[in-house]
């Protein structure tokens, strides 16, 4: 491939994708026995509609929607796990359910709930075991070996069965045999669940790290939006198995018209403030929402200056958190 | 396809290895494991046994050769151990039905290749094996029996992937039912218990032909070892690895159909977080 091409190339394109599947639904009474066994009743679930979806080389995109949303799903079409009921799908331009050997060289998927690890061995050996079935070649073995130690610190875990190791460090692990092979591309699905503070700290930096230095793509699902906010660029947002939202975080601020927050410190009950609407109150420390498009700011703040008892203040963007609560509880409301 | 051949090969080394490395690390629990394999082997073998040593004979076979017999289906046990012992290889239907399968998929290597390669253990799988031979070189010896051992290592095979394409053959339902079928592989295998070392010659011949073809048990013990001992038409030469075959090509339909099926319904087993 002329390098011209590489860069034109997206390395994930979803046109028109969408994904049905059906449900078997039963019931449990003795009266329905027979329907049950001879004519069961089918329910169609569609858990993808339509959507489409461009991902540039080096782009760091953070997938998120409510349970059932699709985000899996999606995640199982990129492998070649899955195939799309219809549209179509290509990473890196090849076809996942065709191109699949040729592709599984180039990319890299960890499902955080399960583990690639193989369970009665130490570390090293599964390590060894992705070297000798990728063909990875030794040089590029032992750099990214390197790499991933040192960065995931596994110094300590290396020699360690697989099966007694911790959630944080099984997911140190799985990360960095993920790397091994030096993917071009890797989906990520819920890679922070269940980890401690310091643990999703440290792997939101190393994303972060190998996507600023080494150029890799990565997609990846979360329930945590904090999460996702610190570590992806760019934010689509899955709705019943369609696009709902797809830019940038400031953006999806805007777009759920979430205002601005300000927490102000100030003995005795909330002080009124002009321009901001008060929400809630603990220990001394008095949350509002405002506006913070156009004046706003020289607005509340000359509002507070009036306010004698006003201690200290500290203005921030609306938890992405409440936004993304916001938009789902809007989007159940809407379907109800 | 010559590629295929070399990453099959590629992951025989790497799962030898891997088997080896469990033997170096865990010696007592591999030990214990071979041991229980030797005892349950034995117990298998000595019920037919004595049963033939009591009436001298069983079935049309005098003895020696139904100590012939039970040694060769120990080896046919000991060549489905070598191969598809570990890592659920040979009970397919549990990979299957608890959607393991999506791991697979994520290997850049095509799936016969890595359900062919990942079962192998040369090491903990090798007690039936070692058994099953001498048995089958006693039994040999004593009964003053002329085998040929390139035959019989030709007979095992085959005995070995009719009883292979069986099990996979009916855990492809678990493809489409992966909580009630997810066991399914061990009750096919069941199949081929105790009645494969059994001497079939007292049956009328429809249930022979019975057990030769739909329910093909006869095929991993009593057939081809007529065919070894020379009690059987020659035509049997052909017939065994022809029913091999046929197996392997019905299992493989089944497979990519059941396989088709996953790819477009997807397994529902490990929906949301995992449970089970």
């Amino acid at each position: 491939m002329r390098p011209a091409d590489a860069v034109a190339t997206p390395a994930l394109d979803i046109v028109d994708a969408g994904k049905v599947y059906q449900q078997w639904q039963r019931t449990g009474r003795a009266r329905d026995i027979v329907q049950n066994l001879l004519r069961p009743q089918r329910r169609t679930v569609r858990a993808l509609s339509h959507l489409t979806l461009r991902v540039m080389p080096g782009e760091f995109v953070a997938y998120a929607g409510a349970n059932g949303a699709g985000k899996s799903t999606t995640i199982k079409l990129l492998s070649g796990i899955l195939l799309p009921s219809e549209g179509t799908v290509r990473v890196l331009g090849l076809d996942p359910a065709k191109d699949r050997i040729a592709l599984m060289r180039r990319i890299g998927v960890c499902f955080g709930q399960r583990t690639e690890l193989w369970w009665d061995h130490p570390v090293i050996t599964s390590f060894e075991w992705k070297r000798d079935v990728w063909g990875i070649p030794g040089p590029t073995y032992r750099r990214n070996l390197d790499m991933v130690t040192q960065l995931l610190d596994l110094g300590d875990i290396l020699h360690t069965f697989a099966r007694e190791l911790s959630l944080g460090q099984r997911m140190r692990a799985d990360l960095g045999m993920l790397l091994l092979h030096s993917p071009e591309v890797i989906f990520l699905d819920e890679p922070t669940l269940g980890l401690d503070v310091l643990a999703k700290q440290r792997m939101i930096d190393f994303l972060r790290q190998i996507n600023r230095e080494s150029g890799v793509t990565i997609l990846v699902t979360s329930h945590d939006m904090d999460d996702l906010e610190a570590m992806a660029q760019r934010i689509v947002l899955l709705r019943d198995g369609e696009k709902a939202f797809d830019g940038d975080f400031a953006s999806l601020r805007r777009a759920a018209g979430a205002y601005a927050r300000v927490r102000v410190r100030a003995p005795g009950p909330a002080p009124q403030v002009e321009g901001a609407t008060y929400l809630s109150s603990q220990d001394g420390v008095h949350e509002y929402a405002f506006d913070g498009a156009g004046r706003g700011v020289q607005a509340l703040l000359g509002s507070l200056a009036r306010c004698p008892l006003v201690q200290d203040v500290e203005i921030g963007k609306a938890p992405i958190e409440d936004v993304i609560a916001g938009l789902y509880r809007a989007w159940r409301e809407a379907r109800s | 396809m010559a590629d295929e051949w070399r990453a099959l090969w590629r992951l025989y080394r790497v799962y030898a290895r891997m088997d080896l490395l469990w033997f170096l690390r865990d010696l007592r629990y591999c030990l214990l494991q071979m041991a229980a394999d030797l005892v349950s082997a034995a117990a298998c073998v000595s019920g037919i046994f004595l049963l033939a040593a009591r009436f001298d004979g069983l079935g049309g076979m005098s003895r020696p050769e139904v100590l012939f017999l039970l040694g060769y289906a120990t080896l046919v046990d000991g060549v489905y151990m070598l191969l598809f012992a570990n890592n659920n290889a040979g009970q397919i239907s549990r990979v299957i039905g608890r959607g393991q399968l999506d791991h697979c998929m994520l290997q850049p290597v095509p799936l016969w290749v890595q359900l062919l390669a990942c079962g192998f253990a040369p090491v903990s799988g090798c007690s039936l094996l070692l058994c099953g031979a001498g048995v089958t070189a006693w039994a040999a010896a004593w009964g003053g029996l002329r085998v040929n051992a390139l035959l019989l290592a030709l007979c095992a095979l085959c005995s070995c992937a009719v009883i292979v394409s069986v099990v996979y053959l009916i855990s492809c339902l678990a493809f489409y039912a992966p909580v009630a079928a997810e066991e399914i592989a061990m009750e096919a295998r069941g199949l081929f218990g105790e009645m494969k070392g059994y001497p079939l010659g007292g049956l009328p011949v429809a249930f022979q032909a019975l057990l030769c073809t739909l329910a093909p048990v006869a095929l991993t013990g009593w057939a081809p070892v007529r065919l070894l001992l020379g009690q059987a038409a020659p035509i049997g030469w052909l017939m065994l690895p022809l029913s091999a075959a046929t197996a392997i090509v019905l299992m493989c339909c089944a497979f990519r159909k059941g396989l088709r099926y996953y790819a477009t319904c997807g397994c529902s087993r490990y929906s949301g977080f995992g449970h089970r």
